[in-house]
């Protein structure tokens, strides 16, 4: 389905204590809302304001419910949650909200992309 | 006042590192909410059919797909920005970066990185802390 290029770059790795090569996907740009909203509206011929009015309503749909402690499937693209991490409490009087360090949304693949990935033809590059 | 309210539930789980029992937190996860009522949802809020809902879902799912998987970012205004990302072994040369390239290579996947408008929102967003 797609080509993406791999990039070896030399950088400094703190556990080695040594220059080595790390790989890195080669962004070549990145793409806006109306880009996307343009090239779906000229595939799937649909109007852009349908497709502007449809993604509106799902980001306020996956903000609401992720931000309610629920899990958003959207079928073949993936899934978003509420991630959190914390410190553990030795016993349950020190529980307590202070000790939730860093509360965010995260986004799992679906099984869908996650074959057109193993699929990629990769591009290697030094 | 908040957008929303997260519970993290705490249970008792051994930790390996030190070798003790600890209450450990997780966030709770009330339901998983099918495509089916999302669209829905999304149809009555924007006052769209769910036939156009769906349809526009597909194509812009399709758009994305197809632009991140060709090694592209995508950026959602309020939501946030989606790209490819591959996990590896780093190699000492670029001869060698070439040479055991597959060999060193752990996967690629689809990463998210919320969008500031979002990271505004999960700030607003109570907690409540539980033990189990």
């Amino acid at each position: 389905m797609g080509q993406i290029k791999v990039k070896g770059t030399m950088q400094r790795v703190a556990m080695f204590d040594e220059d080595r090569v790390i790989g890195h996907v080669m962004h070549y740009s990145t793409l806006g809302e109306d880009e996307i909203v343009s090239y779906a509206a000229q595939t799937a011929h649909i109007p852009e304001s349908t497709l502007l009015a449809s993604t509106l309503a799902i980001r306020e749909a996956i903000a609401f419910f992720v931000l309610n402690g629920h899990h958003v499937d959207l079928g073949k693209f993936g899934i978003f949650g509420i991630r959190s991490k914390q410190k553990a409490a030795t016993d349950a009087e020190e529980v307590d909200p202070d000790l939730v360090k860093h509360l965010t949304v995260g986004f799992k693949p679906s099984v869908e992309i996650k074959q057109a990935i193993n699929a990629l033809h990769i591009e290697i590059e030094v | 006042m908040g957008t929303g309210q997260v519970n993290i539930s705490y249970k008792k789980r051994r930790i390996a590192y030190d070798d003790s029992e600890k209450l450990v937190g997780q966030a709770v996860r009330y339901s998983t909410i099918p495509y089916a009522s999302v669209i829905s949802y999304a149809a009555q809020a924007a006052n769209v059919s769910e036939a156009s809902i769906v349809l526009s879902m597909e194509a812009l799912f399709d758009a994305m797909d197809y632009f991140v998987l060709n090694g592209h970012m995508v950026k959602i205004p309020n939501l946030g920005t989606f790209y490819l990302s591959v996990r590896m072994k780093s190699a000492a040369t670029k001869e060698e970066f070439i040479a055991n390239f597959y060999k060193n290579f752990r996967n690629l996947t689809i990463r998210f990185l919320p969008a500031p408008e979002l990271k505004a929102k999960i700030a607003k967003t109570a907690i409540n802390t539980m033990v189990e």
